[in-house]
């Protein structure tokens, strides 16, 4: 959920690679037994043993501790709506990230799998509150929304000076969410009811907020390719969106008016297709068309309120 | 909708038979797991990527009988893996024979007093199959191969959402 870029992160992305290589020695010397068709008997016999085991479980899927990680290579457009903001070399499009979905005991830390540069900011940790067949409950804490720094963005970036200097940094948006899952043969649909918090205001005040946010996702399998479609509709409390693409007093200039910011919606369509090139590399590529309400346009800090996510890449699953 | 781990091993398995009744089975196993640090990561990768992709191969006075890829990848373990494979093949002398998967009885192909022959097969499985020569005259197996069907994300109950940004 990129409303806006955040400079530091690409360079907290490069400082992490010393993360990357800590971890990919710790995990492995781990590792499950690879597995083909060969060491199953067969495939419904397998459906009826996860059955009984989800059944076991309920209404909490207390599953054993599995882990999954992934390398992420991708190059990734990554456009936001804040004027003076661009991606303008070649580094800032590569995005590697560490994806990993780790549970024990119906908790679980997981990254968006689809998404790049996910090596912290893209982080859920929660809890199985009640599992059933085809719906789910859970308590969540992840970031929301990345937050940006305007000095880091001209020192690094080449932001533009004359659009961002004066402004004050913003911090993520953090949240504490109730997820509710509906699972369809093919799809599924997600609904958070999220309360965040998004640091300090310009009066050392905690910015607190609403995020409802909703998306549906839906697969196509085609020969050996999955593809998804997906759509979603998120709402943001006035606090929140201001906290972004207000203007404070003490950010007035002479091209940039006070401004306080309403609450704002974003719509999403998403194409994703993933294709396995091996038994551990997989090809994946997808685009994201993000569209604000049209009254966030309406802050001097903004440029647009649309903008159109590409991601390109290879994936190693370990 | 399911995530999780469980990638495809290189294994494969020949048998070969002979008209002579002479038996010979070789069975390979080998499993790789990536245990090396870092720098060494990428190479250890293409190592394991080249096994994957080697042709099984029994050479054999008789009948030499491939399949080329060996090993179809899918997402995840469960669902069908399509690739188009290439059966070939081939004996010092003359013979007649015909193609047939294990457990069925439908021919896939015959061919009378060939030494060398290729065909193109849609193949479309969840599972591994082994594929048979066997003789015209007594339908004896003579050959087989196997095309192996491995997955990258395992099957689990818990349940994972998918987005991109």
């Amino acid at each position: 959920m990129a409303f806006k870029k955040n400079n530091t992160k690409r360079i907290y992305s490069h400082g992490f690679s010393w993360l990357v290589a800590i971890l990919l020695l710790m995990f492995s010397f781990i590792s499950y037994g690879q597995e083909t068709s060969d060491n199953l008997e067969h495939s419904d016999s397998l459906e009826l043993s996860a059955e009984q085991e989800y059944d076991a479980n309920k209404p909490i899927l207390k599953d054993e501790f599995e882990w999954q990680f992934a390398l992420d290579f991708s190059l990734v457009y990554d456009p936001v709506i804040i004027a003076g903001i661009e991606q303008d070399e070649l580094l800032h499009y590569f995005m590697p990230g560490l994806l990993f979905d780790i549970s024990y005991k119906g908790f679980f830390l997981q990254t968006n799998q689809r998404r790049s540069n996910a090596l912290l900011g893209g982080t859920e940790f929660g809890y199985q509150l009640v599992v059933e067949k085809n719906w789910q409950l859970d308590v969540i804490a992840k970031a929301y929304m990345q937050g940006y720094d305007p000095a880091s963005e001209i020192e690094y970036s080449s932001g533009d000076e004359k659009l961002l200097a004066g402004l004050r940094e913003r911090n993520a948006t953090l949240g504490i969410a109730l997820r509710y899952s509906q699972y369809f043969e093919n799809s599924l649909f997600t609904l958070d009811l999220a309360a965040t918090t998004s640091g300090d205001d310009e009066f050392d005040k905690s910015v607190r907020g609403v995020i409802i946010d909703s998306f549906y996702s839906y697969l196509l399998p085609y020969r050996n390719w999955d593809i998804y479609f997906g759509a979603g509709l998120t709402y943001f409390s006035q606090d929140i969106v201001d906290y972004y693409i207000g203007v404070g007093s003490d950010e007035v200039s002479e091209t940039r008016p006070e401004y306080t910011a309403k609450g704002g919606f974003r719509g999403q369509v998403e194409f994703y297709a993933q294709h396995p090139l091996s038994a551990s590399w997989s090809f994946n590529a997808g685009i994201t068309h993000s569209l604000y309400s049209s009254n966030v346009k309406a802050s001097p800090l903004v440029d647009t309120n649309q903008v159109t996510q590409v991601m390109l890449g290879v994936l190693y699953v370990f | 909708m399911y995530f999780n781990v469980g990638k495809g091993i290189a294994m494969s398995q020949v048998k070969v038979q002979f008209k002579v009744r002479l038996r010979v089975q070789l069975k390979v196993k080998f499993i790789a797991q990536l245990k090396a640090p870092l720098l060494l990561l990428c190479s250890l990768l293409l190592a394991v990527q080249v096994n994957a992709n080697e042709v099984k191969t029994v050479n054999s006075p008789e009948v030499t009988f491939t399949a080329l890829p060996e090993q179809c990848v899918t997402l995840r373990q469960g669902r069908d893996c399509f690739a188009t494979v290439e059966l070939q093949w081939q004996s010092s002398d003359k013979q007649s024979f015909c193609l047939y998967q294990e457990g069925k009885n439908k021919q896939l192909g015959c061919w009378q007093n060939n030494n060398k022959v290729q065909i193109k097969i849609e193949f479309e499985s969840n599972k591994s199959i082994n594929y048979q020569l066997r003789t015209v005259s007594d339908n004896k197996v003579i050959a087989e191969t196997k095309v192996e069907v491995s997955w990258q994300h395992k099957n689990t109950t818990r349940k994972r959402r998918w987005r991109l940004f």
